[in-house]
């Protein structure tokens, strides 16, 4: 209990400190969370060199928007995941569009959605492939129900 | 009781967290948590695992980001401030020192000695990126697939080792990083070593 007082503390100081324009403390969250937001950008795109310019475009984009971060609604760190998740789709997104111009491959079947079936659960694709609940329960063939009750195992058995 | 317990148990909460809820539904999510700890409580945990997971599959980036940002994000508080933008110019074989005094003199370009590795950006466009970085020890091994990366010496003295190749280097000395190939940056001064870097996409 005290853990997360002090953690929702940590990340409201931490928020504040780049509100002031505090690059220093920026600094210090960068090495604090860094690392897990590049593993997740990495588990989107699936490439590290990719990942890697998609972090520094995240931590630019942390800076520019801090004052939207409100410490009612989620905790520090899953507002950066979600920083770092937006700018991830934001590349995978145009490769689809990409995909969109140049046509479907000869095989007839679309490179998304041969990624989508990399993704292993109906979590993964909401969370790594940025699928909403409609379309991932629209692919697994299941109501939003049945959906909404899956996600929520598979997040407790993360 | 039993209706909240349905609520929770409903999956609505991961749907908020994750973002998929539309504006009357994040509402009644909100609403819920503010009335019932019990919502408040499982919407923390729900936060907590997936930051768990994110921070079990953590990576380390390479030890040139993290200066490249904060150079990043520096010169655009320096523009913001009323900077005007300058334009240094391209780092060639023919370059020297002197190229980049206008820069180099500035009061603001001292090395913070918190890291490693230490830029400062003097020029940002499209096609070109310009710092004077100060590196203590080494910069780990990096290719450049997309971009030419252009040293020229200012303070100090490295190698920059190409692919088991050894390029001894001091003030004055210029050297492009070849495309596609290993390079690790060595400092063989006691003093950090001061460079302008230039990056040209390819």
């Amino acid at each position: 209990m005290t853990n997360q007082l002090t953690d929702t503390n940590e990340g409201v100081f931490f928020a504040n400190a780049i509100v002031e324009r505090d690059l220093k403390t920026f600094a210090l969250v960068y090495d604090k969370y860094a690392p897990s937001l590049l593993g997740i950008i990495n588990k989107i795109v699936a490439d590290t060199e990719c990942a890697e310019e998609i972090l520094r475009d995240t931590f630019v984009q942390i800076w520019n928007d801090i004052t939207q971060f409100d410490s009612s609604k989620s905790s520090f760190f899953t507002w950066l995941l979600n920083k770092a998740r937006c700018k991830a789709f934001e590349q995978t997104q145009l490769h689809t569009q990409e995909f969109a111009v140049a046509g479907p491959k000869k095989n007839n079947e679309p490179d998304h959605k041969m990624l989508l079936k990399q993704r292993k659960s109906a979590l993964d694709m909401i969370y790594l492939a940025g699928l909403s609940y409609e379309q991932t329960a629209s692919l697994l063939k299941i109501s939003i129900e049945e959906l909404k009750k899956i996600v929520r195992q598979e997040i407790k058995n993360l | 009781m039993t209706s909240i317990y349905n609520y929770i148990e409903s999956g609505i909460l991961e749907q908020y967290v994750l973002g998929n809820t539309n504006i009357q539904e994040a509402k009644e999510v909100e609403r819920m948590a503010v009335t019932y700890a019990e919502v408040k409580k499982e919407l923390e945990s729900i936060s907590r695992r997936l930051e768990a997971y994110a921070s079990k599959n953590a990576l380390m980036a390479h030890a040139t980001i993290k200066p490249f940002i904060l150079a990043i994000i520096d010169y655009s508080e320096r523009l913001q401030s009323g900077e005007t933008v300058s334009y240094p110019p391209v780092l060639t074989e023919k370059s020297v020192i002197d190229d980049y005094s206008l820069w180099l003199n500035r009061g603001d370009m001292v090395f913070d000695e918190t890291d490693s590795i230490f830029a400062k950006l003097i020029g940002y466009t499209q096609e070109m990126v310009t710092a004077i970085v100060w590196l203590t020890e080494y910069a780990p091994h990096e290719v450049h697939h997309n971009e030419y990366e252009r040293f020229l010496i200012v303070e100090g003295s490295c190698n920059i080792v190409v692919e088991g190749v050894v390029h001894s280097l001091h003030p004055g000395n210029y050297f492009q990083i070849p495309l596609h190939k290993k390079h690790v940056v060595e400092i063989t001064s006691p003093i950090p070593c001061k460079i302008i870097l230039q990056r040209v996409a390819a």
